[in-house]
């Protein structure tokens, strides 16, 4: 799916991974949204895979909306929940690169308008948000780095990579 | 050694090439060891790859040898009890024959076994000298320190310490690091003489080499040879290589030689490999591309054809799988010949 129509777009592919689906009149279903373009309407599932293409050097937001999250998919006992609709991320990868810690960098907005900082846990409905730019792998190393302070080679990095993956892709040609 | 005129931009270019190419399948050859394979795209495997990927002294892939091997019939040869002695016959002459190099006096060695790559024939020289200390050069083969220091065995280098009468030493000819002689070998058979210190010679690069032996092997110090088949030929993983010994050894492999139990699908390898390949044929093959592909790269060939010299493009990295293991500025250029088809698309670009 094309993300807007610009210039010069780049084809991205995001993975997302999920653990702990808990069905509660139901199973869990999500929208995933590049800016306001949706890529997934349908079952929360452990691996869903999106290609789409994406602007050039412009701040992006990922979301993730948990769509079909009622009072009545939280079963109460006693006080206590039993059982609760809901469903955790464990991972994104983009173009086979994991967020590795930059995935904390978000926030999960719920319905009600309150904002949890770095959650990965879908239980109230809302939606995950993580901002990010194309290409991804610049937005990876450099952000990485700037966490880490480890790899203060990392544009190197980008650029080898890079180099190394379009001459592949010419060759393949 | 200072190499100005390494060129490290298209070496790191190409090493991200190739790695990259490994995690996507895309090589001309695929490698032979999990490790050479990034268990993914990601940009991490991919430029921890990329550090290694001139690493290792493993041999060429030639694809006519594999071919050859994936056309034989292996396990029929378990079925022949003399293919071991067979093929330990047959690789005497077969050494003999090489052309670029020259073993003086190799007749006095009379007692040939079959071992399990040449480590099986370290661990026994290990065993069997257990209570002396050993001596090698730096950069040496990394296995034989990694393997003294796990068992509390002494060790020392031999840059560090005069050869003393309870020392043992070991030295690959030509030398793994250099991929020539050792420049110090002939004082270091000197004084082996002189204090009746035993020198194991390791000849595993020696097919693979031309113009760099030419030794006397009648020095009294030279008691044991070793010679394999896995840098020469992509069946490492068979682990085929035979000791050669002036006396016959009282050890484990000697006893597994008597009782004809060696492993006779290796062996068989072995006997079809070098009936089909001659001694000579990776120097033969493979001298030219050194050269075009060292002139390319700014590095120094060695005498041995499938490595260059140069400037390390990783400084400050840690050594790969052990901390012995220094081979920093020699490159493997291996993955060069067997790849051509890919590196030319690329060249072109």
């Amino acid at each position: 799916m094309t993300i807007g129509i610009y210039i010069q777009d780049l084809k991205m592919l995001i993975e997302l991974f999920f653990k702990n689906i808990v069905d509660v009149n139901g199973a869990p279903e999500m929208s995933v949204k590049i800016n306001n373009y949706e890529l997934y309407r349908g079952l929360v599932v452990p691996h869903v895979a999106l290609h789409c293409d994406v602007p050039f050097s412009t701040m992006l937001q990922l979301s993730i909306e948990f769509i079909n999250k009622t009072n009545k998919d939280t079963i109460i006992e006693n006080g206590n929940i039993v059982k609760d609709k809901s469903f955790e991320l464990e991972n994104i990868l983009f173009d086979d690169h994991s967020l590795e810690e930059l995935i904390w960098d978000s926030e999960y907005q719920c319905a009600d308008g309150k904002v949890y900082e770095s959650c990965l846990f879908f239980g109230p409905a809302g939606k995950f948000v993580l901002e990010f730019y194309a290409p991804a792998l610049h937005w990876i190393l450099k952000s990485l780095n700037e966490k880490r302070s480890d790899n203060p080679n990392w544009e190197d990095d980008y650029h080898q990579y890079t180099k190394a993956w379009n001459i592949l892709q010419q060759i393949s040609n | 050694m200072e190499y100005p005129s390494t060129n490290i931009q298209l070496i790191k270019e190409i090493a991200w090439l190739l790695s990259l190419a490994s995690a996507q399948n895309k090589l001309d050859i695929p490698g032979e060891y999990i490790w050479a394979f990034p268990q993914s795209q990601n940009v991490f495997n991919i430029k921890s790859r990329s550090m290694s990927i001139f690493n290792s002294g493993n041999s060429i892939k030639d694809i006519d040898v594999i071919n050859f091997v994936q056309s034989l019939n292996l396990p029929a040869f378990l079925k022949n009890p003399w293919i071991v002695n067979e093929f330990e016959d047959a690789f005497k002459s077969w050494v003999a024959a090489g052309k670029y190099f020259t073993l003086h006096h190799l007749e006095e060695f009379q007692y040939s076994g079959f071992s399990a790559g040449s480590q099986e024939a370290f661990s026994n020289f290990y065993l069997t000298n257990r209570n002396k200390r050993f001596r090698i050069f730096r950069g040496e083969y990394w296995w034989h320190i990694n393997v003294w220091s796990t068992l509390g065995l002494d060790w020392k280098y031999i840059e560090d310490d005069d050869i003393r009468e309870n020392d043992v030493c070991i030295c690959s000819t030509p030398f793994a690091l250099i991929g020539d002689v050792h420049p110090q070998l002939n004082w270091l058979i000197s004084e082996c003489n002189r204090k009746n210190v035993e020198l194991l010679l390791d000849f595993i690069y020696l097919p693979n080499s031309k113009h760099a032996v030419n030794i006397d092997l009648s020095n009294p110090c030279i008691q044991t040879i070793t010679f394999s088949l896995s840098k020469t030929f992509p069946i490492q993983t068979a682990k085929i290589a035979l000791r050669m010994c002036k006396t016959k050894p009282h050890d484990m492999m000697q006893i597994s030689n008597d009782e004809n139990i060696c492993n006779r699908i290796s062996a068989g390898l072995g006997l079809e490999i070098i009936n089909k390949f001659p001694v000579d044929y990776m120097v033969d093959k493979y001298a030219n591309k050194q050269q075009e592909w060292c002139s390319l790269l700014g590095l120094t060939p060695t005498k041995v054809v499938h490595f260059g010299l140069g400037e390390d493009y990783h400084p400050n990295v840690n050594n790969w799988f052990s901390e012995y293991n220094v081979q920093s500025n020699r490159y493997n250029l291996g993955m060069l010949y067997e790849n051509e088809h890919l590196l030319q698309g690329y060249l072109k670009e």
